[in-house]
């Protein structure tokens, strides 16, 4: 796959095509969110457990009477909690009018990238890590994957169908 | 005042991937003309050049804080009029009871949406 370098892509190809992507990072990997899906990015600071709740349910958020539902985005793909304790950030989504907070090891930048130039899948990608890319971007350095935001929040859906 | 989607918009905010989204989620609303500013004083310097017709600050910034900045323009007999919204993830009722006795029009309390954002701009605009 070519490496694309944003920064020069932006510039030399117009930014008519681009799509710009939040990124974030889950235990070292670089994911990215399209920016037309996020609208915040905040710090989580009291958080509910849910007794008997689905696993990637981290919790409930309940601000200001609004509740928002903390997915953790660890548990989403599979990987174990960090452990951290440190403050711990969280990506505002909605979905079928439904609020929630995916937590997240780290928010990093906005990229804008070209969609054409995103590659399907690599062939060896974890099944269930398949499952919620849209595929991915080669970028100089690293590799970015291109999150499913709707398939990211559909584990009820999913835990019903199996 | 009414809302006008051609109205220029000045974003504040010290946190480029916050300005990114909160651009993005403007240009959803539908505003057009949307500018950014990384703290208090850039925000003014652009303020003076320009005449905007809605401010969206943070409220935590470095060197000026988005509460200075409110302050700063409320002083300024040029920009005393200008619509403010102020966002935050203070929910401290201090806070708020200060941004109004500054002369805040609104106040966003973080996480929020876009329904939120529409809604508040809605309201200084609307009454």
């Amino acid at each position: 796959m070519k490496p694309i370098d944003p920064i020069t892509s932006a510039v030399t190809k117009g930014a008519s095509k681009q799509m710009e992507f939040v990124t974030v990072t889950v235990a070292g990997q670089l994911l990215g969110l399209p920016i037309s899906r996020v609208h915040d990015v905040f710090v989580v600071s009291e958080m509910t457990t849910v007794p008997l709740a689905p696993g990637e349910i981290a919790g409930l958020l309940n601000l200001r009477g609004r509740v928002v539902t903390a997915v953790s985005l660890r548990r989403r793909l599979g990987l174990g909690d960090s452990g951290a304790t440190e403050r711990r950030m969280a990506v505002g989504l909605e979905n079928h009018g439904e609020a929630y907070g995916l937590l997240v090891d780290e928010v990093g930048e906005v990229l804008k990238l070209d969609p054409d130039e995103m590659q399907p899948n690599p062939v060896h990608m974890d099944r269930g890590w398949v499952g919620l890319s849209q595929g991915v971007h080669q970028l100089q350095d690293k590799l970015l994957i291109v999150l499913d935001v709707d398939a990211v929040l559909a584990f009820e859906t999913e835990r019903e169908a199996a | 005042m009414s809302l006008d989607l051609s109205t220029p918009v000045l974003v504040v905010d010290d946190y480029q991937t916050m300005v990114r989204i909160l651009r993005n989620l403007l240009k959803q609303i539908g505003f057009n003309d949307v500018d950014d500013a990384s703290d208090g004083q850039a925000a003014l310097e652009k303020l003076r050049a320009r005449k905007y017709g809605l401010v969206i600050s943070d409220w935590n910034m470095a060197p000026m804080t988005g509460y200075e900045l409110l302050q700063q323009v409320r002083a300024d007999a040029e920009l005393n009029s200008l619509p403010f919204i102020m966002v935050t993830a203070e929910a401290k009722t201090e806070n708020v009871v200060a941004a109004k006795k500054a002369g805040v029009n609104n106040y966003i309390v973080k996480p929020f949406n876009a329904d939120t954002l529409r809604t508040k701009i809605s309201a200084v605009f609307n009454g």
